[in-house]
């Protein structure tokens, strides 16, 4: 009897180990990398989906982004369509849910839900951290600008020296 | 009289005769000049400490004990200090049990940046003088798939180019590897995790296994490897990327050191567009797996027969 009794906890345990290997994953918060979070310093709620009002601090630090361009859909002229006007701080769902930052993927996965299925599963975008006790996982707005999300032309780093390359000659 | 109690009395003989000052001075003299004499030549590249009986009477790999590993690698801190002038590490981490190594290479988002040939360089500790690299990425015209007619010395002002797409290539770490079967003092094999590794200092240097590649993934060190000791990586392993000698082949090894623990390899680390994907193909949850499972993906060469784990694939 206590053999079994012995045998079965043994099962238990391997089960338990084994049996499940997901290794835990961080989604890291995308706010870290936001130059301008809280939004709610400089942007005021307002009522209304045309314009926008702005705090003293705000309105001293005149148009922090004049830089950004927007290149993601071209019919879309006003931001309210994902960011929130009653609370800037907030995104906003086409359904007008309001949604955390944390939570961008809901936003992008409107549209691009077969990316947004990948991510989700790690086939899609970058991992980080340790792939035995804890990954960690970026957001989508961390690699792509969300104004902007096709990728950047990058600059590549020099080519291998030419055999026959004075660089490449044996010392 | 026998010859021993012959030489044994000539030696007693000399031993006690008084050194004469004639003969001082001719055994002074004598030494002095040749003393002189090898000190005046140029080192010999040949005989010096790159060959000692420490060195000669290493074990293989496989062989040697957990002893004979701790004398190994103090033995090669202890050089590498002489050597590069940085203090390192040696470590050795063992395979890990249930697990088998499979990186696979998202194809549409290379963009061919070069950021993981840079961190491979940096971590492994290549040599940068002649200039030795892991990863090479080739250009290929869309549409087409002639490695021939590949390009890897593209200039990037702006990567991707148009219509250009590029493939990294670095070893393979084949399930069926032609440079293990073609290394003739068994100075290379493939560990229980999947991962073909290289004893460097049973290598002796033939080059076999650098013909038998068909993925041209082994480098041979053909002059000691040029390293600042800033650019020195202090974390090293003896299978991986410890500073190679002169004389020997090296290969990616994944990252060895790294991948052992946990972490993920230094290019995939580099990689800025998210293209590269390593996991245990033998746990089911892991990203290749499902990638595996997900999309098409293929092999390099794969009519060889030398069953690469090392897989790309193109988003859908």
């Amino acid at each position: 009897m206590k053999k079994i009794n012995i045998f079965l906890i043994a099962i238990i345990v391997l089960t338990g180990t084994f049996g499940e290997s997901e290794v835990p994953v961080i989604v890291r918060s995308p706010k870290a990398k936001m130059k301008f979070y809280p939004c709610s310093s400089c942007h005021r709620p307002s009522a209304s989906l045309s314009e926008f009002q702005l705090t003293a601090r705000g309105q001293r630090q005149g148009n922090v982004h004049r830089k950004m361009e927007f290149k993601h859909m071209p019919e879309v002229k006003e931001c309210f369509m994902c960011h929130g006007h009653q609370n800037p701080d907030t995104l906003v769902l086409l359904d007008g849910q309001k949604i955390e930052h944390e939570q961008v993927p809901l936003l992008c996965g409107q549209c691009h839900g077969l990316k947004k299925g990948e991510w989700e599963k790690g086939l899609h975008g970058r991992l980080e951290g340790n792939f035995q006790t804890q990954k960690i996982k970026p957001m989508c707005i961390e690699c792509h600008d969300a104004h902007k999300p096709k990728f950047p032309k990058f600059k590549a780093f020099p080519p291998p020296a030419r055999p026959g390359n004075p660089e490449r000659r044996i010392p | 009289m026998k010859w021993t109690h012959r030489l044994r009395k000539w030696i007693d003989h000399r031993s006690h005769q008084k050194l004469s000052r004639r003969a001082f001075l001719k055994g002074l003299f004598a030494g002095g000049a040749s003393l002189g004499v090898a000190s005046s030549l140029p080192p010999s590249p040949y005989i010096s400490d790159r060959y000692t009986w420490e060195k000669f009477f290493q074990k293989h790999y496989k062989e040697m004990t957990p002893q004979d590993k701790e004398k190994v690698f103090s033995r090669i801190e202890r050089e590498t200090q002489q050597n590069y002038k940085s203090d390192v590490k040696i470590s050795d981490p063992p395979p890990i049990p249930g697990v088998k190594f499979v990186y696979c290479l998202n194809l549409s988002a290379c963009n061919g940046s070069r950021y993981c040939v840079k961190a491979c360089v940096e971590e492994n500790n290549q040599s940068r003088n002649p200039q030795i690299q892991y990863i090479k990425v080739l250009e290929l015209d869309r549409g087409s798939f002639n490695l021939e007619k590949s390009n890897r010395y593209y200039e990037g002002e702006s990567v991707p180019r148009e219509g250009k797409f590029y493939l990294p290539v670095q070893c393979m770490q084949c399930d069926n590897p032609p440079c293990v079967k073609a290394c003739p003092v068994q100075a290379t094999w493939k560990e229980p995790d999947g991962i073909v590794v290289i004893d460097y200092d049973w290598c002796i240097g033939c080059r076999y296994c650098q013909v038998a590649c068909p993925y041209e993934a082994r480098n041979f060190n053909l002059a000691d490897p040029a390293l600042d000791p800033q650019e020195v990586n202090p974390n090293q392993s003896y299978l991986s990327n410890r500073i190679r000698p002169r004389g020997v082949m090296e290969k990616c090894t994944f990252c060895l050191h790294r991948v052992r623990q946990g972490r993920y390899p230094a290019c995939l680390e580099a990689c800025p567009t998210g293209a590269r994907k390593f996991g245990n193909i033998l746990d089911p949850e892991s990203e290749v797996s499902k990638i595996l499972k997900a999309k098409k993906a293929f092999v390099l060469k794969e009519e060889l027969n030398t069953i690469p784990r090392f897989f790309y694939y193109f988003d859908d």
